[in-house]
C-alpha cells in the first residue's frame, strides 16, 4: 500500500465529496427560491448572517436546514428493523456519489497534478453508471420496508416498480449515443461532441435526449412522477418515519443522484465540457459542465412548481407503452438515418477529395496548364476534411460556405443531410404522436349546459 | 499487496454474505445478505480488470435478480419479513455433506489443475472486443438466446393470463 | 382509467390466488383529508376495496348547545360550522328565525346579504379548486394563486365586519353594521379584476394534460345515485341535475339579478366535472355581483327586531345554496326564548355519503381526489 496509491485516490474523489454536496446545498436555496417566485411568495430571505440583520437573500437558509437537521431527534418507531432503518440513507447517498466519479469532469488543476483528477476512466463508464444508478432502489425499498409503516411501504413500493420500469427507457436512449460514438467510455463520448457537436442537435438525439431526461425525472422521483413520495397521498412515502439527520441524508442522496444523472445527461447529449471560449481558457470546461447541470435542475424544479402528479396506472403505461416503444424505435431510426447518411456524405466527400487530388496530379504532369478551378472547392474540401474527423458542425460550416459559393456537391450533400434530418424529425414525431393516440386514453376538455 | 489485501477483504465478504443469505430467517434481510455477496463478487471480477462482467454483475444480479427477488417476496404474505419459525435442522447433515462432497470432489481438482503462477498478467478485454466477438463469431448463439428469453417472457405473459380466462369461462358457465 | 373493481377481486379470491390487503387508516392525521378525517381504507396493492369514512373528531356540539341559548347568541357559533363560509352560515340561519319572527329586511341589507354570500361563494370555490389541484399533487401553487384572490375578499370581509373568517356578520332582519365608506368601491374593484383572474387560472388549469387525464372518469357519480343520496350544490349539478335554490327558492332578492346556473349532461359525473362546475359557477357569482353592486341603495341596515324575543310555538326551515350545497336550518319553537330543536342540513355531510360508492375501484390517489372534489370541511360534517 503506497502512499502514491492514497494521494491518488483522495485527489480523484475529495473534489468530487466537495463540490457536490456545497453544490447541493446551494440548489436546495434555489429550489426555494424559484418555487417561491413561482408561488408569489418571497422565500428565504430572513436567513443571512448570524446575529445581524444582513439577510444575503436567505443564503444562510441551507446551513440553517444544516444544523437544525442535526440537532433534531432521530426517531425510529418501536416496531422497525434498527439496523435497515439505519443502513438505508447510507446506501441511498453512496450510489449517488460513487456515479459521480463517471462523469468526464476535468477539473482545472489536474494539469498541475501527476494524477488523473477524473476518478475512473473506465473503459464502461456508461454501464457502470446505470448499474451503480440502480441500486438507490434497493436504499428506497429498504427504508419503505424497514420503517415498519404501511405509507413507507407503499412508497417503497411504488419506487421499486418506478425505478425498474423507468431505467429501461433511460438506458435505451442512452444506446443512442453510445451507439454513434462506438464507445461506452465517458470521455470518448465528451470528446467526440467537442466544437458544437452536441448529440442534442441531432435529430434522434434530440428524441433521445427528450426521453432520457422524463425518465431521469422518474428515476430521481422527481415531479411529475414523484409519486414514491406523494404527500397528498401516501404522506412522504418511504421515508415518512425518518428524521433528523438520516433524513437530510435521504434528501442529500435525492439531490446527488440529480446531479449524477444530469451530469450524465449532458455528458451525453450536451457536449460535456464544450462550450465557447475554450481555447482562451480552458478551466471553462469545468464551468460549462456544472452550469449545463444546473441548467437541467432549473427545468426539474420549474417543473416541480407547475405540475400535477400522475397516477401509478398512467405512470406505468406512460413508461412501457410510449417511453419504451418510442426509445426502441429512435435506436433503429438513428441507425438507418445516421448511416445512410453517413455513406452518401462519405462517399461524396471521398468524391471532392478524390477530384481535388487528381487536379493536381494533373497539373503536375501537364505543367503550367492550370484546370480552372471549382468556385467553392477549397471550402468543400475544409468540409470534406472535418467530415473525415467527424466533426460534423465544422464540416457543416464549411459546406455551406463552400454551397454560397455555388459548389455543386457541397449542395447536394448539404440538401441531403438537411433532408434526411427533416424527415426522421418528422417521422418521429409523427411515431410519437401514433404512441400517444394509442397509449393514452382520449382525455380532453368539455362543454357544460347553463340554465338560465 | 494492495491487490491481495483488497481480494482477501472481498472474499470474507462474500463468504460472510452467502452464508448469512442462506441462514437468515428474515427473508427480506436474506435478499439483502446475497446483494452484498453479489456486490463483493463484482469487486472480485473488478480486481481482475474484468470491468464489463463486473458492470453486467451489479445490474443483472442486483439490479434485476434481486429486485425480482424482492418483488416475489412482496406478493407473498409475509411481506413485513418476520417469521418465528426455526429453519429446521433436520436433513442439515446432509446438506453439509453434499456442500463438501461438491468442494473435494469438483471444487478442489478445478483449483488444483488451474495454473495459478500464470494468472499474474491478466487479460484485459476491452468491451469492444467482446461487443465484436458477441456480433461475430457468436451472433447465432446470442441471437437464438434472445428469442428463446422472448419466448419465455411471451410465455410467461400468456400463462398469467391464460389462467385468468379460464376462470372466467368456468364461473359464466 | 382504472377498471378494476371489487368484483374482480373477488374472483381472485376464488381463484386461490390471493394476496393480503393492505388496509390503511388515513387520517386523522393525513395530509390530505382535509381536517380531521378519517378514512379506513382496503388495499389490493394500489387499488381500493373498501372504504370506510369515520368522522366525529371535531363533534363540538352544535346542535345541543345551540338548544341551551337564545336565538341570536347561536349566531357566532354558525360562523364556525363551515369556517370557509362564515357569512352564508350566517345567512341561513337568519333566514330561518326571521320566519319565526316575521321582520322585514331593509333592501340595502338584502343587496349586502348577497354581495357577501357571493364573494363567499368565490372564496370558497378558489380554495376548493386550489385545494383540489394540490390533492392532484402540484406542489401548492395553484393553492397560493388561489390564497392570492382569497386573501383580498378576506381584507374586505375584515373592513366590514371585523373578522376575517368568523365574521358573525348577520342579525335577524338585516346585518350587525352597514358597510364602511369606500367598501363598496373597493368591492367593485375586485369584482371587476376578478374574470382576468379567472381566465389566468383557466388557461392554466382546465386544460392541463395532467389534470384532465387524472380527472376524467374518476370518482364517477350517477344521476340516479346523487339525487338519492341527497347530494346537494355543484356536485348534484356535476351529475347533470338543474338545481340550484338560488333560482328555485329565489329567497332573498335572487329573483332580481340575471344570472346562468352550470350543470353537466349526466353522462360523466365525474371529478373533473365538479372541478369545472366550481370554476364556471365563480363567472356568474361574478355577474351577480356586478348587479348588485350596481343597483345598492342607501338605508336602513337592520329591521325592527329586539335581541331577545319568544316567538310563537312553531317549526321553520330555512335553507341556502351555500357553496358546498343546501345549508338549512330547522328551527322549532316552543314561545320561550331558546329554540326547542335546533338543526342544521349539513351539505358536507351529506354529500359525504357517497365517497365509498365512488372510490371503489379506483387507485388511492383517485379516492384523494374523489374527497377532495367533494368539498367538505370538518367543521361542518361534524358540527
Amino acid at each position: 500500500m503506497s502512499f502514491e496509491l492514497i494521494k491518488d485516490i483522495l485527489i480523484a474523489t475529495v473534489p468530487l465529496l466537495v463540490i457536490f454536496p456545497s453544490l447541493f446545498a446551494f440548489t436546495t436555496w434555489m429550489e426555494r427560491k424559484a418555487l417561491a417566485r413561482i408561488q408569489n411568495r418571497i422565500g428565504p430571505n430572513k436567513t443571512g448572517i448570524p446575529c445581524t440583520r444582513i439577510g444575503l437573500f436567505g443564503l444562510g437558509q441551507p446551513a440553517a436546514d444544516g444544523i437544525k437537521m442535526i440537532f433534531k431527534e432521530d426517531i425510529v418507531p418501536r416496531g422497525a428493523d434498527k439496523l435497515f432503518h439505519l443502513l438505508a440513507p447510507i446506501l441511498a447517498l453512496i450510489p449517488a456519489m460513487l456515479i459521480l466519479c463517471f462523469l468526464p469532469l476535468e477539473f482545472p488543476w489536474g494539469k498541475f497534478m501527476s494524477a488523473p483528477v477524473q476518478a475512473f476512466l473506465l473503459d464502461s463508464a456508461v454501464i457502470f453508471f446505470f448499474a451503480i444508478s440502480g441500486l438507490a432502489t434497493l436504499a428506497i425499498f429498504m427504508a419503505g420496508w424497514a420503517s415498519r409503516n404501511k405509507y413507507s411501504l407503499l412508497g417503497g413500493m411504488r419506487a421499486v416498480a418506478q425505478m425498474v420500469s423507468y431505467e429501461i427507457p433511460l438506458v435505451l436512449s442512452a444506446v443512442v449515443v453510445v451507439m454513434m460514438v462506438g464507445s461506452l467510455n465517458a470521455k470518448e463520448i465528451a470528446d467526440a461532441q467537442t466544437g458544437f457537436n452536441w448529440f442534442v442537435f441531432t435529430p434522434w438525439g434530440l428524441a433521445a435526449f427528450v426521453i432520457f431526461f422524463i425518465a431521469a425525472l422518474a428515476e430521481t422521483n422527481r415531479s411529475p412522477f414523484d409519486l414514491p413520495e406523494a404527500e397528498s397521498e401516501i404522506i412522504a412515502g418511504y421515508f415518512t418515519e425518518y428524521s433528523g439527520f438520516k433524513f437530510a441524508l435521504f434528501f442529500l442522496g435525492e439531490y446527488i443522484a440529480m446531479f449524477a444523472i444530469s451530469g450524465l445527461a449532458v455528458t451525453l447529449f450536451l457536449g460535456a465540457g464544450d462550450g465557447p471560449f475554450l481555447t482562451a481558457a480552458p478551466w471553462l470546461s469545468v464551468m460549462w459542465f456544472i452550469g449545463k447541470i444546473f441548467g437541467l435542475i432549473a427545468v426539474m424544479i420549474w417543473l416541480r412548481g407547475t405540475l400535477p402528479r400522475l397516477r401509478v396506472d398512467q405512470l406505468m403505461a406512460f413508461a412501457w407503452k410510449f417511453l419504451l416503444p418510442l426509445s426502441i424505435f429512435n435506436i433503429l431510426l438513428a441507425g438507418l438515418t445516421h448511416f445512410a447518411l453517413d455513406a452518401r456524405v462519405a462517399a461524396t466527400s471521398d468524391a471532392i477529395l478524390y477530384s481535388i487530388h487528381a487536379s493536381h496530379t494533373h497539373s503536375d504532369a501537364a505543367n503550367h496548364d492550370h484546370p480552372k478551378p471549382v468556385a467553392g472547392q477549397k471550402e468543400a474540401v475544409m468540409g470534406a476534411l472535418h467530415y473525415t474527423d467527424k466533426d460534423w458542425m465544422g464540416a457543416m460550416k464549411w459546406f455551406s460556405k463552400a454551397a454560397l459559393k455555388g459548389h455543386a456537391q457541397s449542395r447536394s450533400i448539404l440538401g441531403w443531410g438537411f433532408g434526411i434530418w427533416a424527415m426522421s424529425l418528422i417521422v418521429l414525431y409523427v411515431m410519437a404522436k401514433g404512441l400517444d393516440n394509442v397509449s393514452r386514453s382520449t382525455a380532453k376538455p368539455r362543454e357544460y349546459l347553463y340554465a338560465e | 499487496m494492495t491487490q491481495e489485501i483488497t481480494f482477501w477483504v472481498l472474499a470474507v465478504i462474500a463468504v460472510l454474505g452467502a452464508l448469512v443469505a442462506v441462514r437468515r430467517r428474515n427473508l427480506i434481510h436474506g435478499v439483502f445478505a446475497l446483494m452484498i455477496f453479489f456486490a463483493a463478487l463484482s469487486g472480485l471480477f473488478l480486481l481482475l480488470l474484468a470491468e464489463f462482467i463486473a458492470a453486467v454483475q451489479i445490474l443483472v444480479y442486483i439490479g434485476a435478480v434481486g429486485i425480482l427477488l424482492l418483488f416475489a417476496i412482496m406478493l407473498t404474505e409475509r411481506v413485513t419479513g418476520d417469521d418465528a419459525r426455526d429453519i429446521t435442522s433436520r436433513g442439515s447433515f446432509w446438506g453439509w455433506a453434499a456442500a463438501l462432497a461438491v468442494l473435494v470432489f469438483l471444487l478442489l481438482p478445478a483449483i488444483q489443475s488451474a495454473d495459478l503462477a500464470q494468472t499474474t498478467q491478466p487479460h484485459n478485454p476491452s468491451v469492444k472486443a467482446l461487443g465484436q466477438q458477441m456480433m461475430d463469431p457468436y451472433v447465432i448463439t446470442l441471437e437464438v438466446l434472445a428469442l428463446l428469453l422472448t419466448a419465455a417472457l411471451i410465455g410467461a405473459v400468456a400463462a398469467s393470463q391464460g389462467g385468468e380466462k379460464t376462470k372466467e369461462d368456468i364461473d359464466d358457465a | 382509467m382504472s377498471t378494476a373493481t371489487a368484483p374482480n377481486y373477488e374472483l381472485l379470491q376464488q381463484e386461490g390466488l390471493e394476496t393480503s390487503l393492505l388496509e390503511i387508516s388515513m387520517g386523522p392525521h393525513h395530509p390530505s383529508t382535509h381536517g380531521v378525517f378519517r378514512m379506513d381504507v382496503k388495499l389490493d396493492g394500489e387499488t381500493v376495496v373498501e372504504l370506510r369514512p369515520v368522522f366525529g373528531y371535531l363533534h363540538r356540539n352544535h346542535e345541543k348547545l345551540a338548544e341551551n341559548m337564545t336565538y341570536l347568541s347561536s349566531m357566532p357559533f354558525t360562523d364556525r360550522l363551515d369556517y370557509f363560509n362564515s357569512m352564508t352560515n350566517n345567512w341561513a340561519y337568519a333566514l330561518a328565525a326571521e320566519k319565526l319572527i316575521e321582520v322585514e329586511v331593509p333592501e340595502r341589507a338584502e343587496y349586502l346579504r348577497v354581495i357577501m354570500a357571493e364573494l363567499t361563494r368565490l372564496v370558497n370555490h378558489v380554495t376548493l379548486v386550489g385545494f383540489f389541484i394540490n390533492d392532484l399533487g402540484a406542489l401548492g401553487t395553484p393553492l397560493m394563486y388561489a390564497f392570492r384572490e382569497r386573501e383580498k375578499i378576506l381584507d374586505l370581509f375584515e373592513q366590514a365586519s371585523g373578522a376575517r373568517m368568523m365574521c358573525n356578520y348577520f342579525r335577524f332582519g338585516g346585518l350587525r353594521n352597514d358597510v364602511p365608506e369606500g367598501w363598496l368601491d373597493r368591492t367593485r374593484e375586485l369584482v371587476d379584476r376578478f374574470p382576468a383572474f379567472l381566465d389566468e387560472y383557466e388557461q392554466l388549469l382546465c386544460e392541463n394534460e395532467i389534470i384532465l387525464s387524472r380527472t376524467q372518469g374518476v370518482g364517477n357519480l350517477s344521476r340516479e345515485l346523487a339525487i338519492n343520496a341527497g347530494i346537494t350544490g355543484p356536485m348534484l349539478r356535476a351529475s347533470g341535475v338543474n338545481y340550484d335554490l338560488r333560482k328555485v327558492d329565489a329567497y332573498g332578492i335572487y329573483d332580481r339579478f340575471k344570472f346562468r346556473v352550470p350543470y353537466t349532461d349526466g353522462d360523466t359525473g365525474d371529478c373533473y366535472d365538479r372541478f369545472m362546475i366550481r370554476m364556471l359557477e365563480m363567472r356568474e357569482s361574478v355577474a351577480i355581483l356586478k348587479q348588485a353592486l350596481a343597483d345598492i341603495p342607501e338605508g336602513d341596515i337592520i329591521g325592527k327586531v329586539s335581541k331577545v324575543f319568544k316567538p310563537k310555538p312553531a317549526e321553520v326551515y330555512g335553507r341556502i345554496e351555500g357553496p358546498k350545497g343546501e345549508l338549512g336550518f330547522y328551527l322549532i319553537a316552543d314561545g320561550t326564548t331558546k329554540p326547542y330543536r335546533y338543526r342544521v342540513r349539513p351539505p358536507s355531510l351529506i354529500n359525504l355519503t357517497v365517497l365509498r360508492d365512488m372510490c371503489l375501484g379506483g387507485k388511492i390517489a383517485d379516492a384523494v381526489i374523489i374527497l377532495g372534489s367533494i368539498d367538505i370541511v370538518l367543521g361542518e360534517v361534524d358540527r
